[in-house]
């Protein structure tokens, strides 16, 4: 019980992890928006968390037979699950090879901002709650 | 400390947007001088910027297997001289008109240094807003557990 007290918002630290490091990515590409040859990143992490949550569903057991043998669903472990950073290579947006398309990046740095905010909230509720039940609901 | 390095990152372009303007300013200042040290008109200045790779802190803790790493802003690669040729004016009566009367004017074309100083005000802005934003989930952390 005293184990999963803090389960819920570990994974919202997670979140919180991913939108931190996205702010960075962004402030990053928008720094770099004049930058000759400069590729924009972006961070995943929604993706993979979902994946990991719904792995249950989806995955079946593989049947092994001997250590070495892998398993066929590769879905990860939700704890495991981390903010990455991808670097988009493929594209140019301009001649001078910068592909970074600031009106995309300020959107997405309005949506980021509120996401962060949203999990505060939400962590904050959280903490609440076991507030709450600390004190007996007085 | 990562979460000042956020700053860094937009802090490092107000920098170079701002270095941008001042050659812009340098550029339309002397748009008419057609004397410098060298002896011959003054020539165009150009900022160029390049990528600043991620620290080595965090270069080194990527190497160590945490698959992330956010660079480190932008800076000015340097200040080089644009060698395209002098604007030619007729003006017999300027002392530096030389023996057909034609002046060498700088090549300085201020159209195009005003609608650089638009795109580098434009990119200052677009580095505040994304400063602020920073800023607002700084002090939105801070609230956490409050």
């Amino acid at each position: 019980m005293i184990r999963d007290l803090f389960s819920s918002t570990k994974y919202i630290e997670k979140g919180l992890d991913a939108s931190w490091t996205r702010n960075q990515v962004i402030s990053n590409n928008i720094a770099n928006a004049e930058t000759p040859n400069f590729k924009s990143s972006r961070v995943e992490f929604e993706d993979a968390f979902r994946r990991a949550l719904n792995a249950d569903e989806n995955s079946f057991e593989t049947k092994k037979t001997r250590p070495q043998h892998r398993d066929f669903s590769s879905t990860p472990d939700l704890d495991s699950v981390r903010a990455t950073v991808v670097k988009n290579d493929e594209s140019s947006m301009r001649m001078d090879g910068n592909n970074v398309d600031i009106d995309k990046e300020n959107v997405e740095l309005a949506k980021n901002t509120f996401y962060y905010y949203t999990l505060v909230a939400k962590l904050n509720s959280e903490f609440t709650k076991l507030r709450s039940a600390i004190r007996e609901g007085r | 400390m990562s979460f000042l390095n956020a700053f860094n990152i937009s802090g490092s372009a107000l920098t170079a947007q701002r270095m941008r303007m001042d050659v812009v300013a340098q550029n339309i200042a002397n748009a008419q001088s057609t004397r410098t040290a060298s002896g011959e008109p003054y020539r165009r200045q150009v900022v160029t910027l390049s990528e600043n790779k991620a620290s080595f802190k965090s270069r080194l803790s990527a190497a160590m297997g945490e698959e992330r790493t956010v660079g480190g802003g932008v800076k000015v690669a340097g200040i080089e001289t644009d060698m395209s040729d002098f604007r030619l004016e007729y003006d017999p009566t300027h002392p530096d008109a030389d023996e057909n009367g034609y002046v060498r004017y700088p090549n300085v074309n201020e159209t195009a240094e005003l609608i650089d100083m638009m795109a580098a005000t434009r990119a200052f802005d677009a580095n505040v807003t994304a400063l602020n934003s920073m800023k607002s989930m700084m002090l939105k952390a801070l609230e956490i557990g409050r």
